[in-house]
């Protein structure tokens, strides 16, 4: 008997079976119908113990088998396929739908400068150190080389609690705080923190604003090491072809003391509105430490000198964001503050 | 203080610098020009004289003028009320511009008008040195002004250039015009001419007497002048006292503030017959009301320096004159005044008087104590130039100063190491002597410097290097870091703490704020849970509104909310972190949290309102930053808040046996303070202090279990008598393998009898060493079941 055309036979008839069925439910039926233990195909088995050529037929009777199983498989395969598109299709959403609310809030630009101030000069191996905003006289006046009744100071300006105790009219308080702490050693400081005056509030006066005090000590400080310092970090603050520029002035607790100019950012000195057409923005108050300072602190002024500044917060945030009003700061409209979104600028 | 260019001029050789020039100098030196002012701004100016007025038919106060310029004569309408036939006045020309504004031909009710006759005012003179009458019509020129002239302004004393100087208190001394020319001289090399005069006396006088009993007032200089006469001021000094900004009023008081714009040194002159006594004494402990030249009376104190004749103030020393011994025209007989007042006294009485004057703010300033005589005998000497006279005195002189001059040591090296510069011996000397500083040289590095008597401000070699780099200019400072031992920089251990704080809010959408720190009193009493210590009030607020340091920060946090509710913003988060402080010097750091109306999910497709469970979540959120152990912590419901907060919905936080923390939904009867409506309004507010100040274990490694967990669920009915809290601590207390005990449903309502709740618990048990064995498990299972029916007497679902 020729079993090779009754394989043949079996196997056209299997896939012709298979060409009219579709479902998976068919598609096991007739895998079973031919290929389970009693199935079509699997009882041809039966016959090899009447066959001479046991291999030819075992040959046969497997190629029989793969083909159908194979063209079944591949069948299945399909449907199955397309039966998780049809699924998947029917799982569509809107991708323009909006997404979750996982927006990182925003800081009033107040902290970011003071923030990012810091960090510049942490860069520079400052530390940072906080001073009380309510203190006494001593720290804010007497220490800093301004006893009573000098022509500087001016009752009008501070705000008192009473004779003795007072909010602090400037951060150069600090000053006096960080050397009595650090008992005669170098001093590499910056001092952020809110200060107060009695002052009308308006456009560029608030009677509430905040300064960060630098302040360096050591054997060898001169004017120059300020200016340095102050033109890298105008440079990092603002744009790094800054320039800075002294102007004489007056603090009781410096000599010589300077007014700091940069060179205009946003003009590049040419003269714009920012600058008033000058070219040079007024940015801070600087000088170098008064020996009367350095000596009512316990530093002997022949061996120690140093240097200081105090920066305005508000005054930089203005420059830097181009805000017209210092009281924005204060009224926290999310509105403003939203503008403020980027967390790191270029 | 304005500086005239014009009296300048005649101290220091100025010509051919432009007034720009000499302020861009001065205020790279210290002395910082404000403004550039011309005292008039007007052009095509003529004199003229009005040759006939007439009425205008169709106005009650328009008049028809023919003017003689002498080149023509012009028909000019004129609405001045003194306008009138053969008056001499100012013409502007048709293409004049005063201050800023054109004048052109034109016609005026219909009859034609070329010109306008002028007042001062319209040449850009302040009203505030003029009459009423010079204001209200046009200005009424001298018979002898010149018809035709062209060069009006300088015919009217108004060509005149001034500086407006914003003075630092540390250069007083150019609250003098001889200093500031001194300083202009230095500053550009020119020759200074300040003039000094002899003493001049014609008769001695035996009996007055001018005496100081007080140790602030250690000179007292006087003169005795007879026979003068009061009269009008010249107008050279008329000029000069209006671009210096003064008013005129008579020949003497006028000299006395020529004498005082010039040196800086204030003068008073009495009628010497109003005087009760032949002294003039000065005391600082008189007690009286005294009516001054004002005409107001002041209560003078103890501490007040009053010059005293027969124990009665004549003057209020060195602020203002009194009425009784005033000058007036028909004074014969004065006595000059120049005495030296300390600052400090002058300072202290004028700010609480409210008083202040020229000569005040000088002497509140310091003024040069050396120059007494030198004063006098120039106002004598500029007397004789204004007035007639008969005799003068000698001086009379008190004076307990000590004159030597201040003497500084100093170096080359020192003015280097101080600037960072590379200035040579020579370079320095010649700054000093410019800036008339004498030198005695030491050796070719140490000097020393007599400083001039004026510079009231130099004290030390720190004060001269800052004389030789400001004179100099600051491009010769090397731009050099400075070099020192290397440190690590850093943000204080409070700041970084408040950092993480500040970002983890951020990174979880809450805007970050801020407020003032001075509030209203009603304000400052709204919260106080937190923090019940007395707030602390300013002594002298500027406003009521900023009258109390706030002691909460929740007020403020809420008054933020306020506005953005008024401006339509709904639904968002905000904190701010800030010191507070309270009475007893006590300084803490504060946070404050609030969540205001829905959350939000993919916009506002799905919203719900924000909770306490919502203020909860951020509230451990921020005590894990900081590892702190849950069992330390205590959530206690607030009894007694003043309606502060939702009684059944808030908590107080306890850790380690100290308030912590407070949060909760606001109490309804709060919301009317903040006009808040329905929104739902959670708040926090935390001592950072206190979270900042504890310790907490720091990251360790252990080892993590290789063998399976296992899980088992609870679910019960339990009376809401026990807080969860409770049941979970305690179930957790069954046995070192649980790991972790969470709550996976809650349900009260239908099926559950009055005060019970349902509860499932999910419970995770881990081995370390090996799996757990199904007996292990059983047990475990047993002991937790037996500690929930035990302790809780709960009712297993199920």
């Amino acid at each position: 008997m020729d079993y090779s055309l009754e394989f043949e036979k079996l196997k056209t008839k299997a896939l012709e079976e298979l060409k009219n069925i579709v479902s998976l439910k068919d598609l096991t039926d007739l895998k079973n119908k031919y290929l389970a233990k009693k199935g079509e195909i699997s009882l041809m088995m039966n016959h090899i113990r009447e066959v001479e050529d046991k291999k030819a037929f075992g040959e046969l009777y497997n190629a029989c088998r793969k083909s159908v199983e194979e063209a079944i498989d591949l069948k299945i395969k399909e449907e199955e396929k397309r039966k998780l598109n049809e699924d998947l299709k029917k799982e569509k959403i809107d991708i323009t739908l909006p997404g979750n609310n996982y927006q990182r809030g925003v800081a009033n630009p107040f902290f970011k400068v003071i923030n990012e101030i810091e960090d510049i000069f942490v860069g520079m191996g400052y530390s940072v150190e906080n001073g009380p905003e309510v203190d006494y006289d001593k720290y804010v006046f007497e220490l800093l080389n301004i006893p009573h009744d000098h022509p500087a100071r001016d009752m009008q300006d501070t705000l008192y609690i009473d004779n003795n105790l007072l909010l602090r009219s400037h951060t150069s308080s600090v000053q006096a705080h960080v050397m009595e702490k650090a008992k005669g050693k170098p001093i590499k400081v910056i001092c952020p923190g809110k200060t107060y005056r009695r002052d009308d509030d308006d456009m560029t006066h608030s009677h509430q604003f905040a300064q960060v005090e630098g302040l360096v000590i050591d054997k060898n400080i001169n004017l120059g090491n300020l200016k340095a310092t102050l033109e890298l970090f105008a440079q990092k603050m603002f744009s790094k072809d800054t320039k800075v520029r002294f102007r004489s002035s007056f603090f009781p607790f410096t000599e010589p003391s300077v007014e700091v100019d940069i060179s205009c950012f946003n003009c590049k000195g040419k003269g714009c509105s920012l600058c008033k057409g000058t070219g040079w923005i007024e940015i801070l108050g600087a000088g170098m430490v008064h020996p009367n300072v350095l000596k009512m602190s316990g530093y002997d002024p022949e061996i120690y000198s140093g240097f200081a500044f105090g920066i305005g917060i508000e005054r930089v945030a203005m420059l830097k964001y181009g805000i017209d009003d210092i009281r924005r700061f204060y009224q926290n409209d999310l509105r403003f503050i939203k503008e403020f979104k980027k967390v790191k600028e270029d | 203080m304005l500086v005239s260019l014009k009296e300048i001029s005649k101290y220091v050789d100025i010509s051919s610098l432009t007034a720009e020039e000499i302020a861009s100098r001065l205020t790279f030196s210290g002395i910082e020009v404000e403004e550039i002012k011309k005292s008039a701004d007007a052009t095509n100016l003529i004199i003229g004289q009005v040759i006939d007025c007439k009425n205008h038919p169709d106005s009650d106060h328009l008049h028809l003028c023919k003017v003689d310029i002498g080149e023509a004569i012009l028909d000019i309408v004129c609405g001045a009320p003194n306008v009138r036939k053969n008056l001499k006045v100012i013409v502007a020309l048709p293409g004049a511009v005063l201050a800023g504004k054109t004048i052109n031909k034109g016609m005026i009710r219909g009859y034609e008008s070329n010109g306008m006759l002028c007042a001062l005012n319209e040449l850009g003179v302040d009203p505030k040195y003029l009459r009423k009458e010079q204001v209200e019509g046009i200005e009424e020129l001298n018979e002898d002004a010149k018809i035709g002239n062209r060069d009006v302004l300088s015919y009217l004393g108004l060509d005149d250039t001034i500086l407006d100087l914003s003075l630092l208190a540390n250069r007083s001394d150019c609250y003098s015009l001889y200093n500031v020319a001194r300083e202009i001289g230095a500053l550009f090399n020119r020759k200074v001419n300040i003039p000094a005069y002899e003493e001049f006396h014609n008769y001695e006088e035996n009996e007055f007497v001018v005496s100081s009993l007080s140790d602030s007032a250690k000179s007292f200089y006087a003169k005795i002048v007879k026979g003068i006469k009061i009269k009008e001021s010249p107008k050279w000094l008329k000029d000069v006292l209006q671009s210096e900004g003064i008013r005129s009023i008579d020949n003497i008081v006028d000299l006395g503030n020529y004498v005082m714009l010039l040196t800086g040194q204030p003068i008073h002159c009495y009628d010497y017959d109003k005087l009760p006594k032949k002294e003039l004494i000065i005391k600082d402990n008189i007690e009286e009301d005294f009516i001054a030249l004002d005409e107001k009376t002041y209560h003078i104190q103890k501490g007040d320096l009053c010059v005293c004749s027969d124990n009665k103030t004549m003057c209020l020393g060195g602020i203002m004159g009194g009425r009784d011994s005033e000058i007036s025209s028909n004074s014969k007989n004065i006595v000059i005044e120049v005495a030296n007042f300390n600052f400090a006294s002058i300072r202290k009485t004028s700010s609480r008087l409210g008083l202040s004057s020229d000569s005040s703010l000088r002497f509140s300033k310091g003024i040069n104590k050396d120059q007494s005589e030198d004063v006098l005998n120039l106002f004598v000497h500029l007397l004789s130039e204004l007035s007639s006279f008969d005799k003068v005195s000698q001086t009379l002189v008190y004076d307990k100063f000590n004159h030597e001059k201040k003497l500084i040591d100093c170096s080359l090296t020192y003015i280097n190491k101080r600037l960072g510069s590379e200035f040579n011996y020579n370079e320095v000397k010649e700054v000093l002597s410019l800036l008339n500083f004498e030198i005695i040289d030491i050796d070719n590095d140490n000097f020393k410097s007599i400083v001039p008597s004026y510079r009231i401000d130099v004290d030390g070699k720190a004060d001269l290097s800052e004389e030789i780099i400001r004179y100099k200019g600051f491009d010769y400072i090397k731009n050099e870091l400075p070099v020192m031992e290397t440190t690590v920089g850093s943000v204080s251990t409070l700041r970084e703490k408040e950092r993480l704080i500040e970002s983890y809010l951020l990174n979880n959408n809450f805007y970050e704020t801020l407020s003032y720190t001075l509030i209203n009193e009603k304000d400052n009493s709204l919260f106080n849970f937190i923090n019940k210590n007395e707030g602390i009030v300013i002594s002298n607020p500027l406003t009521e509104d900023h009258k109390f340091i706030r002691k909460n920060l929740l007020t403020s946090l809420l008054r933020t909310l306020e506005y953005n509710i008024n401006h339509k913003e709904s639904d968002f988060k905000i904190f701010e972190i800030s010191n507070v402080y309270s009475k007893g010097d006590k300084e803490e750091i504060h946070l404050a949290l609030a969540l205001c109306g829905n959350k939000h999910i993919q916009e506002r497709i799905v919203s719900s309102s924000y909770s306490y469970f919502d203020m909860k979540g951020y509230f451990e959120g921020i005590l894990n930053l900081f590892n702190i152990d849950s069992n330390r912590i205590k959530f206690n419901l607030i009894k007694d808040n003043d309606e502060e907060f939702h009684p059944n919905r808030s908590a107080e936080v306890i850790l380690d046996g100290k308030r912590l923390a407070v949060l909760g939904d606001i109490h309804p009867l709060k919301r009317n303070e903040f006009s808040l409506k329905k929104e739902s309004c959670v708040l926090l507010e935390m001592n950072l202090s206190l979270l900042f100040n504890t310790r907490s274990a720091n990251n360790k490694f252990s080892e993590i279990s290789k063998f399976p967990k296992v899980k088992r669920d609870y679910a019960f009915i339990v009376s809401e008598d026990y807080p969860y809290l409770n049941i979970k601590n305690e179930v957790k207390k069954c046995s070192s393998l649980i790991k972790e005990v969470s709550l996976f449903d809650i349900y009260k309502g239908e099926n559950i009898k009055e005060n019970h709740v349902s509860l499932a618990l999910s419970v995770t048990l881990e081995k370390i060493d090996s799996t757990l064995k199904e007996d292990e498990i059983v047990s475990l299972d047993n002991k937790i079941k037996e500690t929930l029916l035990n302790k809780f007497k709960v009712e297993f679902r199920g």
